[in-house]
């Protein structure tokens, strides 16, 4: 390679790219020291970029709350199982209709592509959902979100794409379908499966609106609920006000973000390296 | 279950289509017991929900549903023409998106472009995956950390104009202020996920072109000028029309987790309405009929965006 001159325009651009990235981690960086420290040393300090103190406290009191750990559980269950289910269904899904030559492929398209343009709307859902009996029931909140339409279209999209030789390869060789699913196309499509698998994972760990409408037990608040109630200051979420009076509410509530965080910012490395290739294949049409 | 197929099978078999369609099925039949639990769900959870917005043109009671309820035509609509906090909602829904995408538009253009004139990779990569992180973070937890940062008297960016002699800007409570506010936070968010694509396109540049061009004499920003960025001409018209087609969709999460009422007036969109309406005293055909006027202006830009799409792109839509 030839050696080419760092000039001027150089260090603007890294320096422009070193700000980017400070402003980016900033926000997460300083409620990370924020969680960490005592009342004094919050409320000592304006930009809560060096840690003056390192207690553990605030996360003693999280871990303390039995509501948190319950919403933490019930979000891992709702996280493993909501993804799952629609990973499997939008794996079904696109790979009946990446298939050509089946007589009803456009129509089940159809149906699905019209999800995507319109939906009924909060009233009608709730609706639907108390008379599913499913009030109260964290089903409420893994169900309806079986199949996006959107996801579903990149694994069509990304499927057609990748398995016209293939496929008819394996068929001659006599692979069943699910064979032939589970055998060759899923092996060839992990960028757009852990693309779109994440995408899931991320809707049923963030997912705080659905579970405010049609849960109204709060032992089982996933944690993105607990955690909004946490910040709306909302009384009717199981934390003593009395303990919040000894305690800092900043710093617990930082420790609280920190602990929602966290199972997000540990998968995600591991699964973003997928990101450019899964869009892009999924993205075009042949 | 040795009669069952047959039983379907003999009495519809005279016409050709017909036949044609059976021994598809029967030759198929392992697909279409699996495609037949996602049909049920998307009639279910998703059709049955989409017939429920004939209540907006109902009285809708509980007792007697979607078919015994009062049909009373366009009432809900026009009561809602005639509320001034829905118009306000309304017109908001519109101007924050607006600025939304003629602010938000070309910042992951910029992003992209500066990064790709990084030639170290390690660095690269690493700002790259930094700058999609806060797109998965919900904003239930980006509120919870704005409202502390941006906060008038004690926030971190305050204090920081101030320690510039700059005044204090009330970013969460000023009226006027809090729109940008929410079109900079979400700027914050999406950038660096906005900015994959682009990227993405600007790699499949051939590198010719640039050897040529420097064999020309080209400086950095006449090859950003004329190859780069008319290379990205297609995929920015792809996005922003994509964007555009979005407008109604995207922002509730964010505006219900950031305003308060001091900012109603510039920051209330249709969805924060519905869900604070429900939240007190819902009339629930009203709402629906809310919910079904966002719905329906959403589809219309989606589907004109769209046919936009297919226009400069050879025939090639979205969807």
């Amino acid at each position: 390679m030839r050696k080419v001159p760092f000039t001027l325009t150089d260090i603007t651009i890294y320096g422009a790219l070193a700000l980017f990235c400070v402003l980016t981690i900033y926000p997460f960086w300083s409620i990370i020291v924020i969680s960490f420290s005592t009342p004094q040393a919050y409320y000592g300090s304006q930009f809560h970029l060096v840690p003056t103190s390192f207690v553990f406290d605030a996360y003693k009191f999280n871990f303390d709350n039995p509501q948190l750990l319950r919403s933490f559980a019930v979000s891992i269950f709702v996280t493993v199982v909501g993804t799952t289910n629609s990973l499997f269904w939008t794996m079904i899904t696109g790979f009946f209709l990446s298939k050509k030559g089946l007589a009803f492929t456009s129509i089940v398209f159809t149906l699905f592509l019209v999800t995507f343009f319109f939906d009924g709307g909060l009233i009608p859902n709730f609706i639907l959902i108390r008379q599913l009996g499913l009030r109260n029931s964290l089903l409420s909140i893994i169900l309806p979100f079986t199949i996006n339409p959107f996801f579903l279209i990149l694994m069509k999209n990304y499927f057609s794409n990748m398995t016209k030789e293939i496929e008819e390869a394996a068929i001659i060789d006599g692979a069943g379908t699910l064979t032939l699913l589970f055998r060759v196309v899923v092996p060839i499509s992990k960028p757009i499966i852990a693309t779109i698998g994440l995408f899931y994972a991320v809707h049923f760990w963030n997912d705080w609106f659905w579970p405010m409408i049609y849960l109204s037990d709060q032992k089982i608040f996933p944690l993105a609920l607990y955690l909004r109630n946490v910040i709306s200051h909302a009384t009717s979420l199981g934390v003593d006000p009395g303990v919040v009076n000894i305690q800092n509410p900043a710093t617990v509530r930082a420790a609280t973000i920190v602990i929602t965080i966290l199972p997000i910012i540990l998968v995600y490395p591991f699964l973003q390296r997928y990101f450019v290739h899964g869009l892009l294949l999924g993205s075009v049409k042949e | 279950m040795e009669a069952a197929p047959k039983a379907i099978g003999i009495p519809m078999a005279q016409s050709p289509r017909m036949q044609k369609i059976i021994r598809d099925i029967r030759m198929n039949k392992l697909l279409y017991l699996l495609i037949l639990p996602p049909v049920i769900y998307v009639f279910v959870f998703h059709y049955i929900p989409m017939y429920g917005v004939v209540m907006a043109f109902e009285d809708f009671s509980f007792k007697l549903g979607y078919f015994g309820s009062d049909w009373v035509g366009l009432k809900h609509f026009q009561w809602l023409l005639e509320n001034p906090t829905f118009r306000n909602a309304f017109a908001n829904t519109l101007k924050i998106n607006l600025l939304r995408i003629i602010v938000g538009f070309p910042a992951p253009i910029i992003l992209a472009l500066i990064i790709n004139e990084v030639r170290h990779t390690l660095f690269k990569r690493a700002v790259q995956t930094l700058s999609y992180l806060p797109y998965f973070i919900s904003w239930v937890v980006l509120a919870g950390i704005f409202n502390d940062i941006l906060s008038r008297d004690y926030g971190a960016l305050n204090s920081f104009l101030v320690g510039l002699g700059l005044p204090r800007i009330d970013f969460l409570q000023n009226p006027t202020i809090f729109p940008w506010t929410l079109v900079l936070t979400e700027i914050w968010r999406t950038v660096g996920w906005g900015s994959i694509i682009y990227l993405a396109t600007i790699a499949s540049i051939s590198p010719t072109l640039y050897e040529a061009a420097e064999v020309d004499g080209a400086s950095r920003f006449q090859k950003i000028r004329h190859i780069t960025l008319p290379a990205l001409r297609s995929t920015m018209v792809i996005l922003l029309i994509i964007s555009v087609g979005n407008v109604l969709r995207v922002g509730f999460d964010q505006v219900f987790n950031l305003y308060n009422p001091l900012v109603y007036e510039t920051g209330d969109i249709i969805q924060t309405y519905i869900v604070r309406a429900y939240a007190s005293n819902p009339n629930f055909s009203r709402l629906t009929a809310a919910g079904l006027v966002q719905s329906l202006l959403g589809m219309i830009l989606l589907v004109v965006a769209n046919e936009a799409v297919k226009r400069t792109r050879d025939g090639e839509g979205i969807y």
